[in-house]
C-alpha cells in the first residue's frame, strides 16, 4: 500500500515563505500585487508536494490542501513576527507617509494626515488591540484563501503526470505480487509443441 | 456515490459563486457608497471615505481598509466610479470580476464533476497578455491604459476559473471522503498486473 505523502512539511515551508515576506516591513509591500507572496507559499507548498510524491499524481484538491495549511501557518507566524514588527516600524512608516503627504503640495491633505494621526494616538489601547485583532482574522482569511489559490496554481504548473501511475510501476520497497497459488492455468505441458517446431504442427490453428 | 460526488460539486460552486459575487460586489459598493456625497475626499489623498452625515461612514472606510492587503488602491490606476476609485486597481477589478465571469460560464464549458485541470499551456497563455502589459508598463517600453490593464486582468481571471473551480471541488470531495468511513477505509494501493489483466479479460 503507498502512503500519500505528509502535507505537513510542504506546509510549513510554504507558510514560512508566505509569512516570514509577508512580515518583513517594505518587503511586504510585494502583497498588494495580488497578495504575491502568499500567492508563492501556496505554489512552493505544492511543488514541494508533488516531489515527495514519486508514485502517486498529487491532485488539484492535494494541492488546494496543502496551500490552504501553508495559509494558516503562514497566518499564524505573521501574528508571531509581522504584528510585533509593523508595531515597532510604526513610526518610521508614519514618518515616510508625512514625508509623501508634504511632497505632494496639498493643505488639504497634509491637514487631513495630521487628523488621522491625532486620532490614531489618541485611540485607546482596548480599541486598538480590538482593531489589529479584527485586521488580524481578515488577514488570515485572505492569506488561507490566496494560499489555497496559490496551492491549485502550483499543481497545475509543476504536476505533468495524469491520473494512475502506469502499471507494472512498483516504487522501492514494495515488490510486485506473487502469481497466484494452485492449479496452473492454460493447456497441460504435455501438449506443448516441442522446441524449434511450430505450434499446431505448422498448420492452421484449429477453428474455435 | 455519483449523485453524492455531483450534489458536493454544486454545493462547492453555488458558494464560490456567491464568495465571488460578494467581493467583486464589495468593490463596487465602496465607490458606490462614497459617492452618495460629491464632496467626499479622494481617497488618494486622504483615507477618509466617510460621507458627512451617512451612517454607514464605518462601512466605507471597512471597505476600502479590507481589500487594503491585495491591492496598492492607488487612485490614478483605478477606475472611477461617482468621482471615487474602486476598491481595487483596474487590474485586479478585471482578475475577480474575470473570475466571476468564468465561473458563470464554468458549468457550461465542463460538468461540475470534473476534477482534472485544462491543460496547463492555456494558463501560462491567458497569463502572457497580463504580463507584457505589467512588464511593458513597469519598463517604459509602452504606455498601459486603464482598459489595457482591466482586459487583460478580465483574460487572466476567466481563465483561473478554469483552474481553481476544480480545485475547490477536488479539495472538498476529498475533505468529505475522508471524513466518511468509507473515504477513510480507502486505500491507495500499487496498482496490480494480474488484477488488471483479469479487469480487461472480462
Amino acid at each position: 500500500m503507498v502512503e500519500k505523502p505528509s502535507k505537513l512539511q510542504p506546509a510549513l515551508v510554504g507558510g514560512l515563505i508566505a509569512g516570514l515576506l509577508s512580515s518583513i516591513p517594505f518587503i511586504n509591500w510585494v502583497n498588494i500585487c495580488c497578495c504575491l507572496w502568499i500567492l508563492l507559499g501556496g505554489v512552493v507548498a505544492a511543488r514541494m508536494l508533488i516531489k515527495r510524491s514519486p508514485v502517486l499524481p498529487v491532485t488539484s484538491g492535494e494541492g488546494a490542501t496543502a496551500g490552504a495549511l501553508a495559509g494558516l501557518v503562514g497566518a499564524a507566524i505573521y501574528l508571531v513576527i509581522g504584528v510585533p514588527l509593523a508595531l515597532l516600524t510604526e513610526s518610521l512608516f508614519l514618518e515616510m507617509v508625512r514625508h509623501f503627504v508634504e511632497s505632494m503640495n496639498n493643505p488639504q491633505a497634509s491637514a487631513e494626515f495630521e487628523r488621522r494621526i491625532r486620532e490614531m494616538q489618541n485611540q485607546p489601547l482596548a480599541q486598538k488591540l480590538a482593531m489589529g485583532l479584527i485586521n488580524f482574522v481578515w488577514y488570515s482569511v485572505v492569506m488561507v484563501g490566496f494560499s489555497t489559490v496559490g496551492g491549485i496554481i502550483g499543481v497545475a504548473l509543476f504536476e505533468k503526470r495524469k491520473g494512475q501511475p502506469p502499471p507494472g510501476y512498483y516504487p522501492q520497497g514494495f515488490a510486485p505480487p506473487a502469481p497466484p497459488a494452485g492449479p496452473p492455468v492454460g493447456p497441460p505441458l504435455g501438449n506443448a509443441p516441442p522446441p524449434n517446431e511450430p505450434p499446431y504442427g505448422g498448420g492452421e490453428p484449429p477453428p474455435y | 456515490m455519483k449523485r453524492r460526488e455531483a450534489r458536493i460539486s454544486a454545493r462547492v460552486f453555488a458558494a464560490t459563486v456567491a464568495l465571488a459575487a460578494l467581493w467583486v460586489a464589495g468593490i463596487l459598493l465602496a465607490p458606490l457608497l462614497s459617492g452618495r456625497d460629491p464632496g467626499i475626499p479622494d481617497p488618494l489623498v486622504s483615507n477618509d471615505h466617510t460621507p458627512p452625515g451617512f451612517k454607514a461612514e464605518t462601512l466605507v472606510s471597512s471597505l476600502y481598509n479590507a481589500y487594503k492587503p491585495v491591492c496598492h488602491q492607488l487612485s490614478d490606476r483605478s477606475i472611477h466610479i461617482s468621482g471615487h476609485p474602486m476598491a481595487v486597481c483596474a487590474r485586479c477589478f478585471g482578475i475577480y470580476s474575470g473570475f466571476l465571469l468564468g465561473l458563470l460560464i464554468y458549468p457550461l464549458a465542463r460538468t461540475l464533476t470534473r476534477t482534472d485541470m485544462p491543460p496547463r499551456l492555456w494558463l501560462i497563455i491567458a497569463l502572457a497578455p497580463a504580463g507584457v502589459d505589467f512588464f511593458g508598463g513597469l519598463s517604459g517600453a509602452f504606455e498601459n491604459s486603464a482598459a489595457s490593464r482591466l482586459v487583460t486582468g478580465l483574460i487572466l481571471g476567466t481563465a483561473g476559473a478554469f483552474y481553481i473551480m476544480p480545485g475547490l471541488i477536488c479539495m472538498t470531495r476529498d475533505w468529505r471522503g475522508s471524513s466518511s468511513p468509507a473515504g477513510a477505509a480507502r486505500a491507495v494501493s500499487p496498482p496490480d498486473p494480474l488484477r488488471n489483466a483479469a479487469t480487461e479479460e472480462s
